[in-house]
């Protein structure tokens, strides 16, 4: 798992930071342009999108593993009438900001899913961009991540009622590049940006969920994060004198490369993006 | 190939990829950390031979790769 210490690389540079780039609802994960080529609707499709593969309804207890800075389910609360929503975040700026905000029904709960143990089962379950953070780096090479994602799986399941449906969005490795210059791209995204984090194989994450959940639907959306991270770049450029103002050429700079990477690695089909659709095993 | 063949490419690859490593002798055994190989190197290799070969590596196999032989395998699997 990411450490607490790689978790506030990542998400804790600042919350006004993010919100100059992000949509409306802040949410820092591949949207879903279909029929729409705004970053708002966009994002909009791909919330309704999980609300509906996770079988979500008012009266459910929902679980929002690494919720970010809530904005799911503020959509789920504010938008879909749902009543009852847990997330839970290792970032100490995006907890803050979800207790702030203090939306009817959101629940938010501070630390790693690996201490995590609900009062209450849950009857729906979402994750998206959390799972990157499941296996470090050195886990991978030790032929640990099997392992571990199986046992994320498992936690999931036993945190779960009978009939719980889980919405799961992850960045996904695809093609490895050969060239130097792509590979150290690629490379350094990573490791400036989202160190500690890995972007699992599918075929790992197809043998990880057994014998817990079984996978009902598997989507790619390679163009589509192609297209988000567009998107955010543009909207990071259009605030370039504000960021470099109040956060410094630095942070500017290594977020407009790391984006512009982001493009050109979805582009090219070196990461995709997977949405399962799973289904608890009873 | 031979293994002789397939270490004179490994070697080629390398050598190109990174010109400071062309007195290093490879054997089979050789693991790729102890020779100086690091993930990034071991990729520019993979892409030398597929381009020489006219063959595709799969990553899944490539990624976890320690060693030479390993290597040598895989070329061979898709030769």
């Amino acid at each position: 798992m990411s450490t607490q210490a790689d978790i506030a690389v990542t998400y804790d540079v600042s919350n006004s930071f993010f919100s100059l780039w992000l949509d409306r609802w802040m949410i820092y994960s591949c949207a879903l342009f279909e029929g729409t080529d705004d970053l708002d609707q966009a994002q909009v499709n791909k919330l309704t999108w999980f609300f509906e593969k996770a079988r979500v309804t008012p009266e459910k207890r929902v679980l929002d593993i690494g919720c970010g800075w809530g904005g799911l389910m503020d959509f789920f609360a504010l938008e879909k009438g749902a009543k009852d929503l847990t997330g839970i975040t290792l970032s100490q700026a995006q907890y803050n900001w979800v207790k702030e905000k203090g939306t009817p029904g959101v629940k938010v709960e501070f630390g790693s899913y690996l201490n995590y143990q609900p009062q209450e089962k849950f009857d729906a379950v979402v994750s998206i961009g959390m799972f990157e953070h499941i296996a470090t780096p050195e886990q991978v090479r030790g032929g640990e991540n099997l392992r571990i994602y199986r046992d994320y799986f498992r936690r999931v399941w036993e945190w779960t009622t009978p009939g719980t449906w889980f919405g799961l969005q992850s960045v996904i490795g695809a093609l490895l590049p050969r060239k130097r210059e792509e590979i150290r791209d690629l490379g350094w995204g990573t490791s400036t940006i989202f160190p500690g984090a890995v972007t699992p194989r599918p075929e790992v994450i197809l043998s990880a969920v057994n014998p817990y959940w079984e996978v009902m639907e598997l989507w790619t959306r390679r163009e589509h994060y192609a297209r988000t991270s567009a998107a955010w770049l543009e909207g990071l450029r259009k605030n370039e004198s504000v960021i470099r103002e109040r956060w410094g050429d630095r942070t500017f700079e290594d977020y407009e490369r790391y984006l512009g990477g982001c493009v050109r690695v979805f582009e090219k089909g070196y990461q995709s993006l997977a949405q399962l659709v799973l289904r608890r095993i009873d | 190939m031979t293994d002789s063949e397939i270490l004179g490419l490994i070697k080629e690859a390398l050598v190109k990829s990174s010109p400071e490593h062309k007195d290093v002798v490879l054997t089979m055994e050789s693991s790729l950390g102890e020779v100086g190989i690091s993930s990034i190197t071991a990729l520019e290799i993979a892409g030398y031979i597929e381009e020489k070969l006219g063959i595709r590596l799969p990553d899944d196999e490539l990624a976890p790769l320690n060693t030479i032989g390993g290597l040598a395998t895989l070329i061979r699997q898709q030769t």
